[in-house]
């Protein structure tokens, strides 16, 4: 990452680079303008930019991802094997298999798919399904169903979803609710998890955190399947940085997560490490008779009258 | 406004230059306030209206209020304000679909033929092929950076034994990796 800022953009604030793949690269700092070197204009033009923002945007520092990372648990080694990063994670007979989206009351859907393994029950993160820009649920759903199903050809019918809560809340013209646009475009049943901040950092935390034993982590992610994730587990998804707003006290840190693009992505992995840390606890048994009847009020959803709503968890 | 005369934009234009005639793909990465994406407007419409061909920009919603649009808008605000400061060169005016009054253009078309269109921020908006200049803009902060860029550049590919189009990126220093495996120097 710092090959770039081996020489001093300040001695040489024009570089060229030649790139592995063929291409050229220029860096140009500021102070490549003789009007833009003067302590004065840095002072003026600093004025209100958080300092990290200033680093970053205007002396090209490759090293900031604003405030401290939400998850700091995570290690790119333990979690995320190199051997992971150009290959599958294999699939194991007698797992579990569960959808976790960020679909509720956001423009940009995010959703990952999970494996889980019979007792002691590892976790695995399989793939990311996440558009690079703004997506309807109308279109994101039936895309999450394409795209799980090249991971899961056999399995994709066993899989069970789940969703913010905020799924079940009426909006647009005709006051559907986010599980019923799901349902009605792809044929899913979604069920919702509490989007409670506490529960859900705390369930993040424990997934990466817990060992089932000395040398085996509880999660382990795709590297190959699933790049923002990773990217967001590294730093992306972070804490907004230090205020600037009077009303809010300046500098004080807000243990708020900045909105990025990394963000829906962590909101799907704490919807999913919320519902299957409860699964785990419950132990082997309360675990399979929790899966069956979420299974039965999917069901019973399936038969609900066409035009109705449905019913919430 | 006018780009005015210095010493670092002119050597972005004889870069820029220099990889538009051999079709070598070129990434900048700039601090801001350098009118940098000004020039990179100046520059596309001075190459497309010397020679006819089609230019894509693609640009993220958040860098102006309307994305790659708004990048558009810019374009045909650049040769608009040549036509009428330049009246003796006696330029036909550039036809346009879209937005003047909200700043966001689908497409610019010059008098020559040339057409300058806006494409969204994922990679497969770029399609077919034939483009003589692509530009996206803030590749750095994109989500999938890696298969945007190879589209990018898949869609400049020239004839065998031809100089394709130009495909090139501006940016903001940033911490993505899939953009240091981008520019991974040699």
């Amino acid at each position: 990452m710092a090959q770039h800022q081996a020489t001093d953009l300040r001695a040489q604030p024009i570089q060229r680079f030649d790139c592995a793949d063929g291409g050229r690269l220029l860096r140009i700092h500021y102070s490549a303008d003789p009007d833009k070197r003067s302590m004065e204009w840095k002072k003026k033009a600093s004025e209100g930019m958080p300092s990290d923002e200033w680093r970053r945007e205007m002396e090209l520092d490759e090293t900031i991802w604003d405030g401290e990372p939400v998850f700091n648990a995570y290690e790119d080694a333990v979690h995320c094997p190199a051997y992971f990063l150009t290959n599958d994670i294999p699939l194991f007979s007698g797992s579990f298999y569960f959808g976790s989206l960020d679909v509720g009351m956001t423009i940009h859907p995010a959703g990952l798919l999970w494996q889980i393994t019979g007792p002691p029950h590892q976790v695995h993160v399989l793939a990311e399904v996440v558009p690079d820009g703004s997506m309807t649920l109308e279109e994101f759903s039936p895309w999450v169903v394409q795209e799980s199903r090249k991971v899961l050809p056999q399995q994709f019918n066993d899989v069970y979803w789940w969703a913010d809560e905020t799924i079940r809340t009426r909006s647009g013209h005709d006051g559907r609710t986010g599980q019923k646009v799901i349902f009605d475009a792809s044929g899913l049943m979604v069920r919702p998890v509490s989007n409670a901040w506490a529960p859900r950092l705390a369930a993040g935390d424990w997934m990466l955190r817990n060992w089932i034993d000395e040398e085996t982590p509880r999660l382990y992610i795709s590297g190959k399947r699933c790049p923002i994730l990773r990217q967001a587990l590294q730093g992306g998804y972070r804490y907004r940085d230090k205020s600037t707003a009077p009303t809010e006290g300046p500098e004080r840190q807000l243990l708020m997560p900045l909105k990025n693009v990394f963000s829906h992505v962590a909101d799907a992995f704490q919807y999913g490490a919320v519902r299957i840390k409860q699964l785990i606890e419950l132990g082997p048994s309360e675990f399979m008779r929790e899966l069956e009847q979420q299974r039965a009020r999917s069901r019973a959803g399936d038969r609900l009258p066409e035009g109705r709503h449905l019913l919430g968890g | 406004m006018s780009i005015p005369r210095k010493e670092y934009l002119e050597e972005v234009i004889a870069v820029w230059h220099d990889c538009l005639r051999t079709g070598t793909p070129l990434h900048i990465e700039k601090s801001r306030r350098l009118i940098l994406s000004w020039l990179c407007t100046v520059l596309e419409i001075h190459a497309l209206g010397a020679s006819p061909g089609r230019g894509l920009i693609s640009a993220i919603a958040y860098e102006t209020p309307f994305g790659s649009k708004q990048f558009v808008w810019r374009s045909f605000a650049v040769y608009d304000r040549l036509v009428q400061r330049r009246p003796d060169w006696k330029l036909p005016k550039a036809i346009h679909m879209g937005s003047i009054d909200g700043k966001q253009l689908d497409s610019v078309i010059l008098p020559n033929g040339s057409i300058i269109e806006a494409v969204n921020s994922e990679g497969e908006s770029f399609r077919g092929g034939g483009a003589g200049i692509v530009r996206v803009e803030e590749l750095s902060q994109r989500k999938r950076a890696k298969a945007i860029w190879s589209q990018a550049v898949r869609v400049c590919e020239g004839l065998p034994g031809q100089v394709g189009g130009f495909p090139y990126s501006v940016n903001n220093a940033s911490a993505n990796a899939e953009w240091h495996s981008i520019k991974r120097p040699i």
